[in-house]
């Protein structure tokens, strides 16, 4: 029983050590908000499809090649994973519409 | 001197052909083209399969590759059906099973009605990474697969959706459905109740529903993390007009992911999973041939953390296609202890067997289990992955595995 404590206390301190790994150790610069604009301060960038592609299909496994569907197939697998992952509309229609101008 | 003249007004005529056949080819294809132009009904195919060689125990095959299309029909903008078919070899014969069937209306933005049989949004895994070229490992994590702690599917419906919320997001589900089914064998059977959470109960065995959900909120922009909380909540699990009706089950699951790809720091992704499930059965009593009565407590949890890293930033190409995956997994049973001369039993987690007032032995249930397991995957493509995977199952002994699975997602 104790030894099961032990292992449950180490596998939180590697969750939270992982975490603070992806984000503190992050150099990626991600252009979304004011603070990465300097002067332009309150100004906010959207994020592209591109980009969106790659943070919310990553969520759960690789990010597709855009080349793999057509553009029909690419709508009705965006509204597969809209349903099934609780994607945003608006971030579905952006990852839908990079898909199809990439393939 | 006509002679000399028609070469030429045969010229004359095939350059003025040529624009009207080519209007001709134009139509033609334009014709081709439209033949081909999409409708507002889509069907598409996908689905997943794996196979290969496993080694368990010292007690090695190879394992045929179990085959689960899915099948999506999209009529216009707005309805999705979905269905997985998982067909696999069972024995002698080959095993069909629907995994799931369920018709989606989306209604606005925020908002999606689902009826039918559909997944159980309780925790991430059986939801979203159980396919095998999702999963990063050749098998489930103890009690997320096939023999799960907490309910896998339902028949109801549900509403769910994803809301944008500033820089941060949430994706929720709120369903009903019938619910787990409490399975009593007769009283005059010395075998233990058992409780049905795998959603079979596509007949409602009583009158109470399950309500049950899951919200999961990325805090961050780039959603690198997401943190799910699960329930599901029924007053009544048992047959309908028994002494078990009102047996009351409260499920609860907890989810956490964090994803971050190409760090240039560790020059690669790093993807950590986690998950802990509870199930909670109201106490009841069943009557024994003797007269005697068992008190039956089922509080089973099960739980895994899982760590993948890929060094996808390396300039090595093959180096940049491994993954390195580590992952813990338990699950605690009560246990049912068959009818005996100790009539008082309290089972919780760890079983306890009262011997006699003054003297407690505590029990390790027999289910109980926990499971280290190390792999290394090769990605061929996106979608597909050669999964060497070594894993160290310990209960009262400590069964070694070996597996080499090749998954495929199409």
């Amino acid at each position: 029983m104790i030894r099961s404590n032990i292992i449950k206390l180490i596998l939180i301190l590697v969750v939270v050590t992982t975490t603070f790994i992806a984000f503190g150790c992050s150099t990626s610069k991600e252009a979304t908000s004011g603070d990465d604009l300097g002067d332009l301060g309150s100004f906010a960038m959207e994020k592209s499809g591109a980009v969106l592609w790659g943070e919310n299909c990553a969520r759960c496994h690789n990010a597709p090649d855009p080349t793999a569907f057509s553009d029909t197939q690419w709508e009705t697998i965006g509204a597969h994973m809209r349903v099934r992952a609780g994607l945003t509309a608006e971030d579905t229609e952006k990852i839908v519409t990079f898909l199809q101008q990439s393939n | 001197m006509m002679g000399k003249k028609l070469p030429l007004l045969v010229f004359i005529l095939l350059l003025s052909a040529g624009p009207l056949l080519a209007q001709t080819y134009n139509e033609e294809a334009k014709d081709d083209l439209e033949s081909l132009k999409p409708g507002s009904t889509n069907f598409l195919m996908r689905g997943y399969s794996h196979a290969g060689f496993e080694s368990i125990d010292g007690n090695s095959s190879f394992v045929s590759g179990a085959f689960a299309p899915i099948f999506l029909w999209q009529q216009g903008d707005r309805i999705l059906f979905e269905s997985e078919m998982e067909i696999e070899f069972e024995g002698d014969g080959v095993q069909f099973a629907l995994e799931y069937a369920n018709i989606s209306y989306i209604l606005n933005d925020y908002l999606i009605f689902r009826v039918g049989n559909f997944l159980t949004p309780f925790g991430a895994f059986n939801e979203r990474l159980h396919p095998a070229w999702i999963n990063k490992m050749p098998n489930a994590p103890l009690g997320m697969g096939h023999d799960p702690v907490g309910p896998t599917s339902e028949f109801g419906a549900e509403l769910r959706g994803g809301v944008p919320l500033g820089d941060t997001k949430i994706n929720y589900s709120l369903y009903v459905s019938n619910g787990p089914i409490l399975e009593v064998h007769a009283e005059d059977s010395l075998e233990p109740p058992t409780t049905n959470l795998n959603g079979l109960n596509f007949d409602d065995n009583n009158d109470d529903k399950a309500i049950g959900g899951r919200i999961g909120f990325l805090p961050f922009n780039n959603s690198a993390l997401e943190v799910g909380v699960s329930g599901q909540y029924t007053s009544g699990i048992g047959d309908r007009d028994t002494k078990f009706e009102d047996v009351a089950a409260l499920n609860y699951a907890f989810d956490l992911s964090v994803v971050k790809n190409s760090i240039s720091a560790i020059k690669g992704n790093i993807d950590l999973k986690a998950q802990w499930n509870f199930v909670d059965i109201d106490d009841f009593h069943i009557e024994l041939p003797d007269g005697d009565e068992q008190i039956i407590n089922q509080e089973n949890d099960a739980y895994y953390a899982q760590i993948a890293y890929r060094p996808a930033l390396s300039k090595n190409n093959f180096l940049s296609k491994l993954e390195f995956v580590g992952r813990y997994s338990g699950i605690d049973l009560t246990e049912v202890e068959e009818h005996g001369e100790e009539s008082q039993l309290k089972l919780s987690g760890t079983s306890s067997l009262l011997l006699s007032p003054d003297e407690e032995e505590e029990v390790h249930a027999e289910g109980d289990r926990t499971q280290w397991a190390f792999g290394i995957n090769y990605w061929i493509s996106w979608r597909s992955a050669l999964k060497f995977s070594y894993q160290v199952t310990n209960n009262d002994e400590t069964v070694p595995g070996f597996f080499i699975h090749y998954a495929l997602g199409f």
